[in-house]
């Protein structure tokens, strides 16, 4: 693990390997969860973590600041991007299906630590907007790729410009198409 | 979809009335597209705040409870406030009794059980409470949500900071009122209850029967829900959680805080006291909530802040003005009122280690109190005593008049408490303060770097003198205050305090210029108003304001020649000459008139050696010749005659040097070695000697840290030390090492941030505030982070502040062409090569001229670089030429490679 795996990962996709990039995001849904996991066990219960920090740590943690060029980075987001949207999910869903059960709404911490005591709303509105970014990828998946660095690991946009390799104008103008798409698609994903 | 997207982002750029005309004209044809962008459009501006924020780090706000909702046995009346972790409403109780309640929700996704079980604990002790100060806290439990809430007593009052300012109390109604809150916090700490939470929100202030009465809030609070200093509390809502840090103890920042005490509450009434003195917390709290949480444990944890009265003398005069009027004072009175008493007690709380803080609230109280009713103060050693024990341990050979410096001190200390003594006495005290701060104790206290001891007793006298009317005085009053006065303002400035030096100053021309008047003759009137003349000078010089320096110290050298002409060759009018023609070349070397500078730095090396033949001796010249030294080291480096400018500064090394062995308990000596050392460092390294400056950088740091450490209080030498610190890790970014490089820069401007909140105006703060910006910048790029631009920009934003001002000299250039070289390599990688083109332009605008006329490597090496980076190799050519033939090495490995292109 560290340094060495993640270097390998990285070159391996500069090469144009696919299954290097999902042994990479792998490596990186582990490492989330373990961390986040972890951060829970130490800290008060009133803790909720901060995605972008996190990623952060996690790219430390795998040795990213051994990491000379600035384009690797760019896989390590997606990954990062990609298992934050997972945790994401797999928590609501799971709290959705407490809730379905008549349980009282709060439940215990998880092994996600993202346990983040939200109104069923919430976490349905979080289901429909996963759902509906899945449809913006299949036609234009820069877009989406742009909203999963903005909405799952918490980066701005410029943040996230430089992440994936845009210029600043072109996500502004990326996510501002991308927000009214997806708008409109929870929309008439809920039936309205 | 390429054509959807286009017209899309085409339309939006329309106002809002014309893109359906735009649509028709674009889509014809083609009901379809033009559907499909209209409900895109459509959607965009019904979009509202959708997935602008996190799911995680923002959860969507919970259901309100309303009007009318039952939480337990209460019953909602309406929403009457949000705190930073709860929302308050007013609730009916129905039974046992029927009453008017508080009653707070907490909000965060706390473990309620345990918050429950924990309010369970403290319940007993809790119900103990009966103070008209506090107010009672009834009962816990948790919503239908599994939220906890608190039922408290209802105050209808206002935050005790607020309820001050609307109703414009002065300082003694505030101080009065503070005491009362003081003794309602030491009725809880009685019962074993600590607050853990104080700060103005929790303090609410009602008029009752037209009667200020205040009462603390929320206790057992905190403690059933852990507050303490966590991510989330800066990460959720800012605006919420706003005051918690900045009212928290060093006990409490600490991770684990489960050591606490009476005395964290203790600080935080510091705090607030600080507050309700000065109209704002000690620490920013904005600054701080930007610092990051490592950062605000650090700060709390270590850095002290400023006096309060430091505090509102550095504010802007509109802030100041504010705040005298919510307090019904004169402004110009506010820094005074504060100086001396105040200053103390709110110090004495705000001590890191609670051992030095007023063990109780009713100590603090009482000590109000005392201020009062003018009495002596408790929180004042302003330790005279204490320091003098410490100095006499420090250097006993110094120490051979301690007797009589211990009377002297006793004598200041006298003067301040009789404020109320008769006028004659008072004026007698003060001369004899004043004959004590002329004496060899000064000599002796600057030599061991700790004037700040005569600052102590000096405020007093300041103040005292400041309301005289020169015309009242007699010639020797005149004489003995101009002195004392210049001497208060050097010490302030020693310590950066330039506002405080330049009234003293002030007060000081107008004895000054009235000795001269009357006698004209006389060269001691004289000579006294040429000093204040080159003190007023040297403060504008400092401040950067080049013209007002230029203007006295014109003044200051007419004086001297004035003088020369009145006493010829006397030793003190050669020295004059020598001070003055000094000054002059260092304002024209600011200047960039190299030639003047370097033939002015010559006279004065030949007067100081003629001086020095007269008196072999003597330290102080030996000390000026290693300074002259330092000065023509400084021309030939900017010169490009590098080996030259190591020689000058080895020679100023090897005459302190020399100092050292014969007065090893100086102070000054061994700061002004390690100036020696990193201005040779730096030159040694753009020389290609790699290895010897770094030796000479771990020298000057263990020196510079070893001085910090003995007076901690001194900015200068902290601001000395964090450049040095600075300039090492540059050349360690130099050489790759990240690890050493990093954590240096982090801390260097952490500490920078603080000294430039303090003093705004200081230009070697900011200056080396964007040092640090520029080297965080650099570490970053080379861990490959996004934010590598923002820190460049920090940088940038500070040069470009200091140059509009006019207030860049050659290293604030040096770092403001850094970062804009490395935000220019930044941007093309987020293909923008329109911005980075814009960054090496400025450079190219800003040193271009510079460059015309000087040979300093600051501004070659990055000129050349950024014609280089702009597609311009053949401008950075005979820039290139010309370093080369000087012997310069880049520092920066990424400069070599650039300008290696210019070949």
């Amino acid at each position: 693990m560290g340094a060495s795996e993640l270097t390998l990962y990285l070159q391996q996709i500069e090469r144009g390997d696919q299954a290097a990039a999902s042994e990479l995001l792998g490596l990186v849904y582990d490492e989330l969860r373990k961390l986040a996991a972890a951060k829970l066990a130490h800290e008060s219960a009133a803790h909720t973590f901060q995605p972008t920090a996190l990623v952060h740590e996690v790219w430390l943690r795998l040795g990213g600041d051994q990491q000379p060029a600035w384009a690797n980075r760019a896989h390590f987001f997606a990954a990062a991007a990609e298992s934050m949207r997972r945790i994401l999910i797999e928590n609501a869903r799971r709290k959705r299906a407490v809730r379905h059960g008549g349980e009282f709404a709060r439940v215990s911490a998880s092994a996600t630590g993202f346990d983040v005591p939200s109104p069923a709303g919430n976490d349905d509105e979080l289901l429909l907007v996963n759902e509906a970014i899945d449809g913006l990828a299949a036609h234009d998946p820069r877009k989406a790729d742009l909203v999963k660095q903005k909405y799952f690991v918490g980066l701005t946009l410029e943040e996230a410009a430089d992440v994936l390799g845009i210029s600043h104008r072109t996500a502004k103008r990326d996510w501002a198409y991308a927000r009214a798409w997806l708008f409109n698609e929870v929309k008439r994903l809920r039936g309205e | 979809m390429n054509r959807d997207d286009e017209i899309f982002t085409a339309a939006l750029e329309l106002p809002v009335a014309e893109r359906a005309g735009f649509l028709d004209r674009v889509c014809t044809g083609d009901a379809a597209l033009r559907a499909r962008v209209a409900a895109l459009l459509a959607g965009h501006d019904a979009a509202g705040g959708f997935l602008e924020g996190s799911p995680v780090d923002r959860p969507a706000a919970l259901p309100e409870e309303k009007p009318g909702d039952q939480i337990g046995r209460y019953t909602i009346v309406r929403k009457i406030g949000e705190g930073g972790c709860g929302v308050v409403y007013l609730a009916d109780q129905h039974e046992p009794v029927r009453r008017r309640v508080a009653l707070k929700v907490i909000k965060l996704g706390m473990d309620t059980r345990n918050v429950i079980a924990r309010f369970e604990a403290e319940r007993q002790a809790l119900a103990l409470m009966e103070h008209p100060g506090i107010a009672r806290v009834f009962d816990a439990g948790a919503t239908a949500t599994g939220r906890p809430f608190f039922v408290m007593e209802f105050v209808d009052g206002a935050p005790i900071t607020k309820f001050c300012d609307e109703h414009s109390l002065s300082m003694a109604a505030r101080l009065e009122l503070f005491a009362r809150v003081c003794l309602a916090l030491q009725h809880a700490h009685q019962k074993g209850i600590i607050h853990r939470d104080l700060k103005p929100s929790n303090i609410l202030v009602a008029l009752q029967e037209g009667v200020a009465a205040p009462k603390v809030i929320d206790f057992g609070i905190a403690k059933a829900t852990e507050g303490r200093l966590t991510e989330h509390t800066l990460v959720t809502g800012v605006e919420q959680f706003i005051g918690t840090p900045a009212y928290m103890s060093p006990e409490q920042a600490e991770v684990r805080d489960r050591d606490i005490d009476t005395r964290s509450d203790v600080y935080s009434l510091g705090v607030l006291l600080y507050e309700l003195l000065t109209g704002r917390p000690p620490y920013d709290p904005q600054s701080l909530v930007r610092a990051g949480i490592e950062e605000i444990r650090r700060i709390i944890r270590e850095v002290d802040p400023p006096r309060p009265s430091t505090r509102v003398a550095t504010l802007a005069d509109a802030d100041r003005a504010t705040v005298a009027r919510l307090r019904r004072a004169a402004p110009m009175r506010l820094t005074s009122a504060l100086r001396g008493d105040l200053d103390w007690i709110v110090m004495r709380c705000l001590e890191k280690d609670r051992d030095r803080r007023y063990g109780t609230a009713k100590e603090l109280a009482d000590d109000i109190n005392r201020h009062l009713w003018l009495e002596p103060v408790l929180a004042r050693p302003p330790h005279p005593l204490y320091r003098l024990k410490k100095f006499v341990a420090r250097n006993r050979l110094a120490c051979a008049s301690a007797a009589a410096v211990a009377a002297a001190l006793i004598v200041g200390t006298v003067v301040s408490l009789r404020e109320a003594g008769d006028a004659r006495r008072r004026q007698e005290q003060a001369e004899a303060l004043l004959t004590f701060m002329l004496g060899d104790f000064r000599t002796e206290l600057k030599k061991l770097g700790r004037l700040s001891l005569l600052d102590a007793v000096g405020e007093q006298a300041m103040t005292y003198f400041a309301a005289l009317e020169s015309r009242d005085l007699t010639d020797t009053a005149l004489i003995r205050q101009a002195k004392a006065l210049a001497q208060i303002g050097e010490t302030r400035i020693d310590e950066a305090r330039y506002a405080d030096a330049d009234a003293a100053f002030a007060t000081a021309y107008s004895r000054a210029t009235a000795l001269t008047t009357r006698h004209p003759r006389d060269p001691d009137m004289l000579f006294e108003r040429a000093q204040v003349e080159y003190w007023t000078g040297f403060i504008a010089r400092r401040r950067g304001d080049f013209s007002t320096a230029r203007q006295w110290l014109t003044r200051y050298r007419d004086s001297t020649i004035a003088l020369v002409a009145l006493e010829g060759a006397k030793p003190r009018a050669q020295a004059e000459l020598s001070y003055s023609t000094h000054n002059l070349a260092v304002l024209d070397l600011d200047r960039g008139d190299l030639a003047d500078a370097r033939d002015g730095f010559l006279a004065e090396r030949a007067t100081l050696g003629k001086m020095l033949a007269a008196e072999p001796g003597d330290t102080e010249l030996g000390y000026r010749l290693a300074d002259s030294a330092s000065w023509l080291g400084n021309i030939a480096e900017i010169d490009g005659k590098y080996a030259e400018a190591i020689d000058r500064y080895r020679e100023m090394s090897e005459r302190l040097a020399a100092l050292i062995d014969r007065e090893p308990a100086v102070a000054r000596w061994k700061s002004r070695l390690a100036d020696s050392q990193v201005l040779a460092g730096f030159v040694l390294a753009i020389a290609g000697r790699r290895p010897e400056a770094a030796a000479q950088f771990a020298a000057a740091r263990d020196a510079q840290s070893a001085l910090v450490t003995a007076d901690a209080k001194n900015q200068q030498w902290l601001v000395n030390a964090l450049n040095c610190r600075l300039r090492a890790a540059e050349l360690m970014l130099g050489d790759n090492d990240l690890a050493a490089a990093a954590p240096i820069v982090a801390d260097a401007r952490a500490r920078l941030e603080v000294l430039v909140a303090a003093e705004p105006a200081a230009r070697v703060f900011t200056g080396r505030l964007a040092t640090a910006w520029m080297l965080e910048a650099r570490v970053r790029f080379a861990r490959a982070r996004a934010d590598t631009l923002a820190a460049a920009e920090r940088a940038i934003g500070i040069g470009e502040q200091l140059i509009g001002e006019n207030r860049a000299d050659t290293w604030v250039l040096w770092d403001f062409a850094q970062a804009q070289l490395l935000a220019g390599r930044v941007n093309p990688a987020a293909g923008l090569p329109a911005a980075a083109m814009a960054h090496w332009n400025r450079v190219i605008a800003v040193l271009g001229p510079r460059a015309a006329t000087s040979n300093d490597w600051r501004f070659l090496d990055p000129l050349a670089q950024a014609y280089v980076l702009a597609g311009n190799p053949d401008a950075a050519r005979p820039l290139v030429g010309r370093l080369r033939s000087f012997g310069y090495h880049p520092v920066d490995p990424l400069a070599a490679s650039t300008l290696e292109i210019a070949r």
